[in-house]
């Protein structure tokens, strides 16, 4: 990949004042600074509930006692470090601005894990050989993670779901996954968030959109070739083959996104020329995937 | 129409290396009309898109292939008009044009608007001769000679070979008529293509509705055959036939009448003698049909008259409508009958009741002893009532015997009948046809015999009825007496007295029939004088022409053994009067020309009149500007077929 670095130095210093947010707690035993929303045995003070026989005393609230007379006890926040599985999606139906754009997204999301410590895992699909995954943890691997993201040729056909179970087959952690794909699969566009989604993962869909995809010379007539089977298909481009067109783009990210949302994945749209900051200033507005660093 | 072929040339040929300028709009349309080759991220969705709406434009590929078409067209046209195209003929003289109208008898068929073909041939003439161009700086000449023939019963040259353009047209502002019968077409051809083979180009027009067969002809000259009409509701007479009826007292008409009309039509049918109905007749006549019609009953008149049969209404050719025919008078002879002494009373009776019933000219008739009868006036029959007749009496005539005593006789007398009953008869003889002698009581008889006698009556096994003819003597004899027997008060005497003086007296009352047909011979029964100079001529309401046809005012006769014959020539057709040279004899009859195969039904299309010559322009310039305008079109087309594909595509 080239037309130069991922990120800028401006976009890598605004970056460093956010942080990403779980939306569900970790069952994993690998405590950080990483705040969960779980309550436990954190350092962070979260409320109060009523004491129950059977709790640890050293967690009833004596000066709550001593004021009014109710015994409580005081509850924390669980801090854990956070696993972040980027799984960016490079078969040829990407390459162009989509594979930019997701690339940058990735770049910009693992950057912002890399910077509180978490482990930040990169995944290609279709994988790359010999090594599925690439594991980054601290800002210093940073580097390494943009140059990865910028290196790796687009190529292949896209198969999520055999490309997944081999990326699951190599770890046991689950933490959150986030997939940036078009999702142009021919048999079962779902199948890769599927399998992540049933390893537990708390899963987050962006889905790249382009609308050149679906903006072909009206009045052509055409040799449509796929970039990634080959297959030709003859078209006369008109008005209304257009209008079909499109609207089987569209009522295809809805069918995906109410698949997502049945299964409690995030699924969210990002336009290829759709500024990051804007991208990122979404995922915030929904106020799961991305806040500011605290 | 003979085809024409147009042969053309190119004044700069070295034009036509335009035509290399195809490859490229070829390459152009071919590289265009390739299907771009596209990469598309994922071909599922477009097959997906594809279920409401057609793969394929409709109607691209014909749009293409009629863009391509038209800008080589377009490219052709141009072409063509820089290499000068134009017709080799363009600078040549006009040719000589030979008109030839047909006059047929048909011609006076009368089209939709009220004009005879005849008219519209007349017009179609002049505006062929008007079609001629005139010469350059010669005002009223035209650039070639003109002339125009009249095929009537013979050809006529309406116009001479002219180029004096007012000479010509004012020639044919006369009106014409059309021939009484018809026409000779192939002859006034022959004329016309003799002239024009003679003339460098000549151009020889024929307006004719009828089927004309054109000789082979030198390539100098060009044939046209144009359609002077389209009219075709006709039904006409094809043929006519005249029967007189058993009774001598009327005359059966036979009609043959066609329809060419495509629709059927009922016509009446009427018969006239000397104007006054006598007999109609109603009948449908079926499309394209030929049919007999015996329906008319016409009584005889009795003096000679006029029977005119007719096709009542209106029809596109009302020629063949009427047929007139002269009526012959019934025969009223003359009688004398001659007695020995005394007419006897039932004699007498008999002949009052013929004379009663108009049978005998009462006022030439008369009563003669048997001893005076060769001093008698001649009469057409003599009745010989019972007596004998002098040695000298007996002179060639006719003759009826009535119980013949004995004397001069033509015939021979047998043996008296002691049983004078008849027993068997020529029961189907005209003489004796519906007579009943069964009954009749005769008191005496005698037998008959001689050379020339035909037996009508036996008894005893004896003729004692006859007739026969010797020497000049015709003659019918009764052998029975009536007097003293039942005979006269039974119907049998009276009956065949009048059968035979009828029989006897009928000619040569009529010596011409009722009509002849065209080439027909005429042998009128009469005494010529003058001896083989003899001449025959007529009059009739078409006598100009006919006498005009013939060549002079009279036809030869030949004077013939049988004696004077003569040939009903083309053009005879109407009422005639038939008089010998030298006036002593004159009769009426009609000539009729009734053609099975004549018909108004047209081979062809009525001809348009081409248009009036304008003043002659550069063909080469006009040629060239025709070969743009049609370069600018094709392009036009060009661009609304591309701005049809537009829309096309936006439409979907």
């Amino acid at each position: 990949m080239s037309d130069g670095p991922l990120l800028t130095e401006a976009e890598l210093r605004g970056l460093d004042r956010l942080r990403i947010i779980r939306r569900r707690p970790s069952s994993t035993e690998n405590p950080g600074d990483w705040r969960t929303g779980r309550v436990g045995s954190g350092a962070l003070f979260a409320d109060h509930r009523d004491y129950v026989a059977g709790d640890d005393l050293r967690y009833v609230d004596w000066n709550v006692y001593a004021r009014l007379g109710d015994l409580v006890v005081k509850r924390f926040e669980t801090e854990e470090n956070l696993e972040l599985t980027i799984c960016v999606d490079r078969s040829l139906s990407m390459a162009g601005a989509k594979s930019r754009a997701a690339r940058r997204l990735a770049a910009a999301l693992g950057y912002i894990a890399l910077g509180r410590l978490d482990h930040v895992r990169l995944a290609w699909l279709p994988t790359l050989r010999p090594l599925p995954v690439s594991t980054h943890r601290g800002k210093g691997r940073a580097g390494a993670l943009l140059d990865a993201l910028a290196s790796t040729p687009d190529e292949g056909r896209t198969a999520h779901g055999q490309d997944v179970a081999r990326i699951l087959s190599l770890t046991k952690r689950r933490g959150l996954a986030v997939v940036l794909s078009d999702f142009y699969e021919p048999q079962n566009l779902v199948s890769g968030l599927a399998g992540l989604r049933a390893r537990g993962m708390d899963v987050v869909a962006l889905h790249v959109l382009d609308t050149d995809d679906v903006d072909l010379p009206l009045g052509d007539s055409l040799l449509a070739i796929d970039r990634e089977s080959g297959a030709e298909v003859k078209i006369d481009v008109t008005r209304a083959f257009l209008d079909s067109l499109r609207a089987t783009w569209h009522r295809r990210a809805d069918a995906l996104e109410r698949w997502c949302v049945q299964r409690e994945i995030l699924y969210q749209r990002m336009e290829v020329h759709t500024p990051l900051w804007d991208v990122l200033a979404e995922m915030l507005g929904r106020g799961i995937t991305v806040g500011k660093a605290t | 129409m003979s085809a024409v072929a147009l042969s053309l040339q190119l004044a700069a040929p070295a034009a036509l290396w335009g035509l290399t300028a195809l490859l490229p709009i070829v390459l152009f349309h071919l590289y265009f009309r390739r299907r771009r080759r596209v990469l598309v991220p994922f071909t599922p969705l477009l097959l997906e898109s594809f279920g409401p709406v057609k793969r394929e434009a409709r109607f691209k590929r014909l749009r293409e292939a009629a863009s391509l078409l038209a800008r080589v067209l377009a490219l052709l046209c141009a072409v063509l008009a820089l290499g000068g195209l134009r017709p080799a003929e363009a600078d040549a003289k006009p040719r000589d044009l030979f008109v030839v109208i047909d006059a047929d008898v048909t011609t006076a068929a009368r089209e939709a608007d009220g004009a005879t073909r005849l008219e519209h041939a007349r017009r179609l003439a002049r505006a062929f001769v008007a079609s001629v161009p005139e010469r350059r700086g010669a005002a009223r000449r035209l650039d070639a000679r003109v002339s125009v023939l009249l095929a009537g019963l013979a050809p006529r040259l309406l116009v001479a070979p002219t180029d004096v353009r007012d000479e010509a047209l004012a020639a044919l502002d006369t009106p014409l008529r059309p021939a009484p019968a018809e026409a000779d077409l192939v002859g006034a051809l022959a004329l016309a293509l003799e002239a024009a083979r003679a003339r460098p180009r000549a151009r020889v027009v024929v307006l004719s509705a009828r089927d004309v067969q054109v000789p082979e002809v030198p390539e100098h000259v060009q044939v046209e055959v144009h359609g002077t009409g389209s009219a075709r509701a006709d039904q006409g007479i094809l043929d006519f036939a005249l029967q007189r009826e058993q009774d001598e007292n009327g005359y059966v008409v036979t009609l043959t009448v066609v329809n060419h009309d495509a629709v059927a039509s009922t016509r009446r049918l009427t018969a006239r003698i000397d104007g006054e109905t006598v007999d109609t007749a109603d009948r449908e006549l079926w499309s394209g049909q030929t049919e007999e019609i015996v329906a008319l009953l016409v009584p005889a008149p009795q003096q000679s008259a006029w029977l005119t049969v007719a096709l009542e209404g209106d029809d596109a050719f009302p020629a063949n409508d009427v047929v007139e025919v002269r009526l012959a008078p019934v025969p009223r002879p003359s009688l004398l009958v001659v007695h020995g002494g005394r007419v006897r009373p039932y004699t007498a009776a008999i002949v009052k009741a013929l004379a009663e019933e108009g049978l005998v000219d009462e006022e030439r008739s008369g009563f003669v002893r048997s001893s005076e009868l060769a001093r008698a006036k001649p009469r057409d029959v003599i009745l010989v009532d019972g007596v004998s007749l002098p040695a000298d009496a007996l002179r060639p005539g006719a003759y009826v015997f009535l119980a013949p005593l004995g004397g001069t006789l033509p015939f021979e007398l047998g043996p008296e009948v002691t049983q004078p009953l008849i027993w068997r008869t020529a029961a189907g003889h005209p003489l004796i046809r519906d007579l009943d002698f069964r009954r009749a009581h005769v008191v005496r008889g005698r037998t008959l015999s001689g050379a020339g006698l035909e037996p009508l009556a036996y008894a005893e096994g004896r003729p004692v009825i006859a007739e026969g003819e010797r020497a000049g003597v015709r003659y019918v004899v009764l052998g029975l007496d009536p007097e003293k027997s039942m005979l006269p008060v039974q119907a049998a005497l009276p009956l065949l007295v009048r059968n035979a003086i009828a029989r006897l007296a009928r000619a040569p009352l009529a010596p011409l029939k009722p009509f002849y047909e065209r080439g027909e011979a005429l042998r009128p029964e009469v005494d010529l004088p003058g001896g083989p100079a003899a001449r025959l001529t007529w009059k009739g309401p078409a006598k100009d022409e006919v006498l005009a046809a013939a060549g002079r005012g009279a036809a030869a006769a030949r004077l013939a053994p049988e004696g004077l014959v003569w040939r009903v020539p083309v053009g005879a057709v109407g009422r005639a009067q038939v008089t010998t040279g030298t006036g002593t004899w004159t009769g009426d009859t009609a000539f009729l020309d009734l053609d099975p195969d004549r018909t108004i039904a047209p081979v062809r299309p009525a001809g348009l009149a081409p248009a009036p010559a304008q003043a002659r322009s550069d063909p080469a310039k006009r040629w060239r500007h025709g070969l743009l305008a049609l370069a600018v079109l094709f392009l036009l087309l060009d661009l609304a077929l591309l701005a049809h594909a537009r829309k096309a595509a936006y439409r979907g």
